[in-house]
């Protein structure tokens, strides 16, 4: 079945599930991935140039998800690039720094790639990443992300990649929904029938998903 | 492919000969630039040091080290890319392993890195800044250390003429279908390997920043990196995606050992072989060279391009083909030449100051003197004054000397008589 058993020495899980990372340069999104998929925080990070990916496990209830989260650059020109790999992700993480208003005024922008070029029923989340910093530093308030991501209907976390506030919260949300989403699909599909489950890794589709 | 590693640790007697090579080759007149390009892609080690680099890389990239002007710090100014450069170089220098010496002077060296990056996009307002540029240019920053104007201007070159199909244009459209070149390259030399990329639907975006940034954002070891440079700066600007296929390649014995060879598994794997430390260069450079002398560029995006990388390249539009630029040359004056000329023009410069204060002294006296050439040329005609002085130098012949002496001997009488005249003169 799609995404489901795969049977290899190492991984067994019962759903592969493929995030993406997007936002503005320099908001964070590899931090939150480092901090999620290593639990470690460093200052000295470079930037992500094109597109690059971690696995995580993870255990839901009776299942074991293999998360396999996608990370782009932020610079506008590599839209071309990662925009390639909305497609075959089934949640996005779309990030704005709490300290850069300009950030936060592009998540329409992004807003706006998911919907060219995700699939339909792509589950999204909003991220105000790097809450720790002083209040005096904030330029975008608790209340102005919540209000933006209620116009959206999307859940929104604020996290702190520097402070581990929220990022094991945000990413399982995501992966939750999905998996319930996936487990829905699969009802809702005759039984016994092989199901193949949103399209594969890499641009337009590559071809993992066994 | 740690057997494969031995190339970067040759011994130390090794490298001073090779050294003793280059330095040879370096003092010759005229400089053979081929032979050196040739060396940077078939010998061990490249270029060596860091001090060779400095002599040899503006030589390949066709310039005067020592004529650079005017300081690049004129055009340091901000510009439409600024943020996005302070944002990337807040986060550069840090991966390379350095020593702790260097580490300490990493303030230093990031504000040239960011003043070299905004002053040539200030430069030209045309260009395109991209994420990965500044990468490239924190090695220049790195291995040449000595000269900031010298460092700029190789940078530049760099980025207008080898990576001109990235910072020429707002967006990617020539290197997405460079890059899907990748795999029929790979193909062409190793079935068994294209075969395995194509079956778990591998794209070519895994070599990117490999290709974009030269490796300098994915290899940790400077001097490995460096040695990288050393070649891409003495082949055609496409000669990275053979580097990405060579690497491939040389990993093939450990890419079938993976245990699982999905897509990920396959891009994952990939992503992280430029930052093995044991990463065997010289075979990766040594088969890249023979991959180009066998499929070279234009053959390649002729046979295997997208119809749109064929027209692009049918009407000149891909930079990377158009190879050698007009700055290309084949053989280099030296050093030690280049720095007699800029010795020569610069006593020059001293002497006709001499000329010019004994001219005003010679109009003083009211002796008329040839006028000076407008612009003098390296080798111009000299002044009065300059050839007075060759005819009584030591060097000078004794019958040259006595006629200039005569002739000085004369000048003085006809002053001594006007000083006599014009007292006499005023009185009456």
């Amino acid at each position: 079945m799609a995404n489901r058993g795969k049977q290899g020495a190492q991984s067994k899980y019962d759903h592969l599930i493929k995030l993406l990372l997007i936002g503005d340069s320099g908001v964070g999104k590899s931090c939150l991935l480092l901090r999620y998929s290593e639990d470690s925080f460093t200052p000295s990070f470079i930037t992500t140039i094109g597109i690059d990916f971690k696995i995580k496990s993870l255990p839901l209830e009776d299942k074991k998800l293999k998360l396999q989260i996608w990370d782009t650059a932020g610079q506008e020109r590599f839209r071309t690039i990662t925009t390639a790999y909305y497609r075959g992700a089934m949640g996005i993480l779309l990030v704005y720094d709490v300290t850069d208003e300009r950030s936060f005024a592009n998540v329409k922008n992004w807003m706006r790639q998911i919907e060219q070029h995700a699939s339909e029923s792509v589950n999204k989340i909003l991220i105000g990443n790097k809450c720790d910093v002083d209040p005096a530093d904030r330029r975008v308030s608790l209340e102005q992300g919540r209000k933006l991501a209620e116009e959206y209907r999307i859940k929104f976390f604020e996290t702190s990649a520097k402070e581990n506030v929220n990022v094991d919260e945000a990413f399982y949300t995501v992966a939750r929904d999905i998996a319930l989403r996936i487990d829905n699909e699969v009802d809702l599909t005759a039984s016994g029938k092989n199901v193949k489950i949103g399209p594969g890794v890499g641009p337009a589709g590559g071809k993992e998903c066994c | 492919m740690s057997e494969n590693g031995a190339g970067a640790k040759s011994s130390k007697c090794d490298i001073a000969q090779k050294i003793k090579v280059i330095q040879a080759l370096i003092v010759q007149n005229p400089v053979p630039l081929d032979e050196l390009r040739s060396l940077a892609l078939s010998s061990d080690g490249g270029f060596i040091s860091n001090d060779l680099r400095q002599v040899i890389w503006p030589k390949l990239l066709g310039f005067n080290r020592f004529e650079l002007r005017p300081p690049f710090q004129n055009y340091v100014a901000r510009n439409q890319w600024s943020d996005q450069i302070s944002r990337d170089v807040a986060r550069s220098l840090w991966h390379y392993r350095l020593p702790q010496a260097k580490k300490r002077k990493r303030g230093g060296r990031r504000r040239l890195l960011a003043d070299m990056v905004n002053a040539l996009m200030a430069k030209d307002s045309t260009l395109h800044y991209y994420q990965g540029l500044h990468d490239v240019f924190s090695v220049f920053v790195l291995v040449l250390t000595e000269d900031p104007d010298l460092c700029f201007a190789v940078a530049e070159r760099v980025a207008l003429f080898f990576m001109g199909d990235f910072t020429r244009r707002s967006d990617f459209s020539v290197l997405i279908p460079l890059l899907d070149l990748l795999i029929p390259l790979i193909e062409a030399f190793d079935a068994d390997v294209g075969s395995c990329l194509r079956a778990c639907g591998l794209h070519a975006y895994v070599c990117l920043p490999w290709v974009i940034a030269w490796w300098a954002h994915d290899c940790h070891d400077l001097a490995m990196i460096a040695r990288l440079f050393d070649a891409f700066l003495s082949a055609p600007p496409l000669f990275p995606i053979y580097v990405a296929a060579a690497l491939i390649l040389e990993g093939k014995s450990d890419l079938f050992a993976l245990e699982s060879r999905d897509f990920s598994a396959v891009h994952r794997f990939l992503s992280r072989l430029p930052s093995q430390p044991d990463l065997p260069v010289e075979a990766i450079l040594a088969r890249a060279h023979g991959m180009l002398q066998a499929f070279p560029p234009a053959k390649l995006v002729q046979s295997q391009g997208s119809p749109f990388l064929r027209e692009l390249a049918r009407s000149r539009e891909v930079h990377g083909l158009n190879f050698p630029p007009p700055w290309y040359q084949r053989e280099a004056l030296p050093d030690w030449i280049l720095l007699e000329n800029r010795r020569r023009r610069d006593k020059r410069v001293v002497r006709s100051k001499h000329t010019r204060e004994r001219r005003r002294q010679a109009h003083l006296a009211g002796v008329s003197m040839p006028a000076p050439p407008a612009k003098s040329p390296p080798e111009g005609p000299r002044a009065f004054g300059d050839r007075f002085w060759t005819y009584v130098s030591p060097s000078a012949s004794f019958a040259s000397t006595l006629v200039a002496c005569a002739a000085l001997v004369g000048c003085m009488a006809v002053i001594l008589k006007l000083s006599e005249r014009k007292p006499t003169g005023s009185t009456s």
